[in-house]
């Protein structure tokens, strides 16, 4: 039985093409390809660079329904090492642009390792100033203000 | 927002708040303290009810914990208090956290710790004028105003004998009233002491409310008509509130009281067992949002368990625990009896 394909199309016009079993893991995707089955679907906000490292995610992950029940192509364990691999690859703005790629796609199990981690990455930091320089993020506090949250942090211990 | 030039980089701070809340959800309590200076968005997004309501969630979901409270007093001046809150796994027993948290004045020999309510707890004591509600989590303490009731003690300083005659109520409830918004109920016994002009009725109990959102308490018309247990701590389930009452009439009752409505009833149906007791036989809890009861046999000591059925008012047997039979520190219940 020859596999269903489907192409998406990046913001800078790329197609990749891709088995219809491995995009459905997106629910966006698993949308438009029912209500527009021999389109092929423009995501204009997702570089190329990004939708290829979402379809490989994708391909790992899809499961395989031509044997007797539902078979990974892989078992949980090897799946979850493969998952901290595959972040662990990704550089810091990537991996926010991977983030919000999972949730614009609504791809929950790419959002969770994406999320965890950035949530890793920060918990590993060891003070503010090293968690401002790793995601660039503009201190917009006054003094006072600043002053006013440690006081708050610090009472009553 | 300064434009970017070769490339987009999207850092944390220009995920929408819910991409936030997903990350922070992920991150234990000590580091989010942390984050609360780092910028005003995360900052909002930390102190947002939204953000609040989700982590309460995850935590129900997870809740095999037990919250050991603990508190030492140091009687010569000054009077303070370290509040210990020890977070025990229940599996496997072992210490999850602890926190000790000092409480710096207006505590006396009495203090007492209400339940759990979304992480939080209430140190109170009767006598003093000190309440406090207290985040073991994030060392977040505040203090509120006095009730009528404690105002009224401290200017009366009842002698040992006076205090042990009252048989006041001295456990107060603190319930959750809707999401981010909590209530402290304290009914009392106020027959035989504590006279209060102010107060709407002059009968056998009275009820305070304190409204954490106007900072204030106030005092409740219509209160029940039976004098309260005086030593059994208030049940909260199912947004209800319970307290046995002393017997009347060779009968233990058991009030509810609606936290929405501020309404009370007496149960209509109680298992006759637990009605014919003592109430400092009977066990009153919540287990999984719902009243549950049991008496102390002691002649079989076979436990029953019952738990209320809201929607009709009526009891279902839940548990029948062999004491005897049971392997766990059987001296230490034993000795209770």
């Amino acid at each position: 039985m020859s596999k269903k394909m489907i192409v998406l199309k990046s913001s800078e016009g790329v197609s990749f093409v891709v088995e219809e079993a491995v995009a459905r893991q997106s629910k966006i995707i698993s949308f438009l390809v029912e209500e527009f089955p021999d389109r092929e679907l423009p995501l204009t906000n997702m570089t190329s660079e990004i939708l290829r490292k979402t379809i490989e995610y994708c391909k790992k992950h899809v499961v395989e329904d031509d044997g007797g029940g539902d078979s990974s192509s892989s078992s949980s364990g090897d799946l979850k090492e493969w998952d901290v691999k595959f972040v662990a690859e990704i550089d810091q703005p990537r991996l926010m642009d991977l983030l919000m790629a999972a949730n614009y796609l609504d791809i929950p199990s790419l959002l969770d390792v994406t999320c965890q981690k950035v949530a890793d990455t920060i918990a590993a930091c060891n003070d503010e100033k090293e968690i401002r320089a790793t995601f660039n993020i503009e201190n917009d506090f006054t003094e006072e203000e600043v002053e006013a949250i440690r006081m708050e942090n610090q009472y009553p211990i | 927002m300064e434009a970017a030039e070769n490339q987009v980089v999207v850092a944390p701070s220009s995920l929408p708040n819910e991409l936030i809340e997903e990350i922070f959800l992920r991150l234990p309590v000590k580091v989010l303290i942390r984050l609360r200076s780092l910028s005003k968005q995360w900052k909002v997004t930390l102190e947002s009810l939204s953000f609040a309501e989700r982590q309460l969630k995850i935590a129900k979901q997870s809740r095999l914990e037990l919250m050991v409270i603990d508190s030492r007093l140091k009687r010569n001046p000054p009077p303070d208090i370290k509040v210990g809150f020890r977070t025990f796994c229940l599996e496997s027993g072992s210490l999850l956290s602890f926190t000790r948290i000092n409480i710096s004045q207006g505590f006396d020999n009495c203090i007492l710790v209400s339940g759990n309510c979304d992480g939080l707890f209430c140190i109170h004591s009767p006598k003093t004028q000190s309440i406090y509600v207290v985040n073991p989590a994030t060392r977040w303490l505040r203090q509120l105003p006095p009730a009528r009731f404690q105002i009224l003690m401290h200017k009366f300083n009842p002698t040992l004998e006076e205090w042990i005659a009252m048989d006041s109520v001295f456990h107060l409830a603190f319930v959750k009233a809707a999401a981010a918004d909590y209530k402290l109920v304290w009914l009392y016994n106020s027959d035989r002491y504590n006279a209060d002009p102010s107060c709407p009725n002059q009968g056998v109990t009275k009820c305070e409310v304190f409204d954490f959102r106007a900072n204030a308490w106030r005092y409740l018309a219509c209160t029940p008509s039976y004098r309260i247990f005086p030593t059994q701590k208030p049940a909260y389930a199912n947004g209800s509130v319970y307290w046995l009452t002393e017997p009347h009439e060779g009968r233990t009752e058991v009030v509810d009281f609606d936290i929405h409505t501020e309404t009370f009833r007496l149960l209509p149906k109680i298992i006759p067992a637990i009605a014919s007791s003592d109430p400092s036989h009977i066990d009153m809890c919540t287990l999984d949002n719902h009243l549950c009861m049991s008496k102390r046999e002691h002649v079989t000591r076979i436990q029953d368990i019952w738990r209320l059925k809201p929607s009709d008012d009526t009891w279902e047997k839940i548990f029948s625990i062999d004491l005897l039979s049971c392997p766990s520190p059987q001296t230490e219940i034993l000795d209770q009896f």
